[in-house]
């Protein structure tokens, strides 16, 4: 059983405090928030001790893990003190708002030793890491191309004020729903890539991008679209979608469903030539505790089972995921955009 | 509670299983014409509950079948609150302001309530304001019962404030005299803590039962296990897993089940509403 801090305690800190408190292995001590009013309603109703500095609650707590869900330009320095800290991270996305602070967390991880996890929760996505699993069993042969989209409707209406429309903040769609999309490319094709080219387009805010536009380049040959978008009205939450082409045929995913069409039989895997289709009702859905979706379960079991399980700690999640922020660095300065 | 209950997901484009179906249904039923004339064949095949979500869309609606003669033993069954609502009012503006801003009568009153409730960290009172403010909108209308939302239910579960649970079907039953109920994606869970922690007698609990155990938590074994001890009563809703399921095989499992006496489903197309209407009062 370990030790777990929450620092943040808004929409995302809520909703990680709920499924922690009920993920195995996993024992809530303490929460952190600016607001006191909440400290107070989380203290006296929920009996867990609240602390309103998070240096202080570090010091005198015996912590094994803080889960951080802190505003985005708040990252690096609160990831900075609990590894420093020697404590282990599960922290939103995105790890920071600027490449090179995250190179530095990483170092300091590896250093301390400790476990960064950062929320790509698409990772944990049951139809995504089935897609995973089919590339992996070569079903489309050799991948030569890939479109991965994410859209949404975060800003449907001028902007010109608040932390979405500052890139200071870790505002704009590149940062907010950027780290979704590019995560989702880098697990299911890998982290070898670079940038090509890449647009950005302010639709409604005045300060940011609200459509993202990426070429990447695999280091197999695959090449990769990214389309980003949160100004679309036309979903009703946001949603990622992949189309995946092969030698062997075409996939296309969301996150409840695959669709795909064969030109090539796999007898191994039991797909003939033609049209298929996988649904999330076609697999197995059980989790100890739902709230908002079995990837949000999965994924704090894993931090669960990375923090009880110490054999898996040096093979660090900050490596795998540290990609994205260095290609969303690239998309800014490509742009011409400075931040940090 | 009626055998069977029509539930409201597909006017919102809720769809579990697949998301381009999701998409068409809520293209169907933009408009709330659309929305009334799908009730209207509901009532007129003998449906007579539906469940639903307290969107505002749903207000002209309901204030035109408080004048409908057709509608007059028509029950209706809110589950309340409707998340989004709130979800993005606090985000926008703090979580006491924007309680506030959803607080029915004297903002005076309502306001010194809030402060109070902020003030000695009690959410009772808020919350027994945000139930009268919600019961406002369906003062002319039959309810039947009042359900509290999976994703505040389950919320609340994990949290370990599963006592406000209790609170929330008191406060119901004691001031309007209808029955409480919960949604939760956490059944066994749920009903450990209504029933063994909370003391609460058979508490009505909906949740997700069908027989390819699509989101029965923590497992379809566990579940069948725990309704077997009949200790809550239940409602099943997701039988058909958003399509996955043949209206058939889906009422053949139900049926089968111990202390399973209602249905909740939605759909789309007065052929199917009909068809698994037809089927779960013949095996009920």
């Amino acid at each position: 059983m370990k030790n777990i801090a929450l620092i943040g305690i808004g929409k995302m800190g809520l909703s990680h405090f709920a499924i922690a408190n009920s993920t195995k292995g996993l024992n809530i001590v303490s929460v952190c928030d600016t607001s006191k009013s909440l400290l107070r309603a989380i203290s006296k109703n929920l009996g867990i001790k609240s602390y309103h500095d998070y240096n202080k609650m570090l010091n005198a707590e015996n912590l094994d893990g803080v889960i951080i869900s802190v505003p985005n330009s708040m990252h690096f320095n609160v990831v900075k003190d609990c590894l420093a800290a020697g404590i282990h991270v599960f922290i939103e996305k995105p790890l920071t708002i600027n490449y090179h602070d995250s190179v530095a967390l990483q170092t300091l991880a590896k250093t301390k030793n400790c476990l960064v996890q950062v929320g790509f929760v698409n990772r944990f996505n049951l139809i995504f890491s089935k897609v995973k699993e089919l590339l992996e069993s070569n079903l489309l042969g050799d991948v030569q191309s890939y479109h991965c989209e994410m859209r949404g409707g975060v800003i449907l209406e001028k902007n010109t004020k608040g932390w979405r429309n500052s890139y200071a903040a870790g505002g704009g769609c590149l940062y907010d729903f950027g780290p979704h999309c590019i995560d989702l490319a880098i697990f299911l094709f890998g982290d070898d890539v670079e940038l090509k080219s890449s647009n950005l387009e302010s639709v409604f805010s005045s300060q940011v991008d609200d459509r993202v536009h990426a070429d990447f380049l695999h280091k197999n040959g695959v090449e990769g679209i990214i389309s980003i978008d949160w100004s679309d009205p036309s979903v009703r939450k946001a949603t990622n979608l992949i189309r995946v082409k092969g030698t062997f045929g075409e996939l296309f995913a969301n996150k409840q469903e695959i669709k795909i069409n064969l030109n090539h039989a796999s007898n191994n895997l039991g797909f003939n030539v033609g049209e298929h289709e996988i649904y999330v009702t076609d697999l197995n859905t059980n989790v100890d505790y739902y709230l908002r979706g079995e990837d949000f379960s999965l994924q704090m079991q894993e931090f669960s089972k990375s923090l009880n399980d110490n054999s898996t700690i040096n093979k660090s999640f900050i490596d795998s995921v540290i990609t994205t922020d260095r290609l969303i660095a690239e998309i800014l300065a490509q742009n011409g955009v400075e931040n940090g | 509670m009626d055998k069977v209950i029509f539930g409201d997901n597909q006017f919102f484009g809720v769809n579990h299983k697949s998301e381009s179906k999701a998409a068409a249904q809520l293209n169907a039923f933009q408009s709330t014409d659309s929305i009334y004339k799908s009730l209207e064949y509901v009532n007129e095949i003998g449906i007579k509950s539906f469940m639903f979500t307290t969107h505002d869309r749903f207000d002209p609606i309901f204030e035109r079948m408080a004048k409908d003669n057709n509608f007059k033993d028509f029950k209706l069954i809110p589950c309340m609150p409707y998340a989004h609502k709130y979800a993005n009012a606090m985000v926008d503006m703090g979580i006491f302001k924007a309680m506030g801003k959803f607080i029915p009568g004297s903002k005076i009153v309502a306001a010194s309530k809030v402060t109070m409730s902020a003030f000695t960290a009690n959410p009772v009172p808020l919350m027994k304001l945000l139930i009268d403010s919600e019961m406002k909108q369906l003062k002319n209308n039959n309810v039947d019962a009042i359900f509290l939302q999976n994703i505040v239910v389950d919320l609340l579960l994990g949290l370990g404030g599963e006592f406000l649970l209790a609170e929330f079907s008191q406060y119901v039953e004691h001031k309007y005299n209808i029955r409480a109920g919960f949604i939760t994606m956490n059944y066994v869970k749920l009903a450990n803590a209504l029933v063994d922690h909370l003391g609460l007698d058979k508490p009505l609990i909906c949740s997700g039962i069908n027989k390819i155990g699509f989101r029965m938590n923590p497992s379809q074994q566990a579940v069948e296990e725990c309704l077997a001890l009949n200790k809550t009563d239940n409602i099943a809703m997701s039988i058909l897993a958003s399509g996955a399921i043949k209206p058939e095989e889906a009422v053949n499992y139900i049926a089968k089940l111990p202390n399973v006496k209602s249905v909740l489903f939605g759909a789309s197309s007065p052929k199917n509403i009909k068809h698994t209407n037809e089927l779960l009062l013949g095996s009920l």
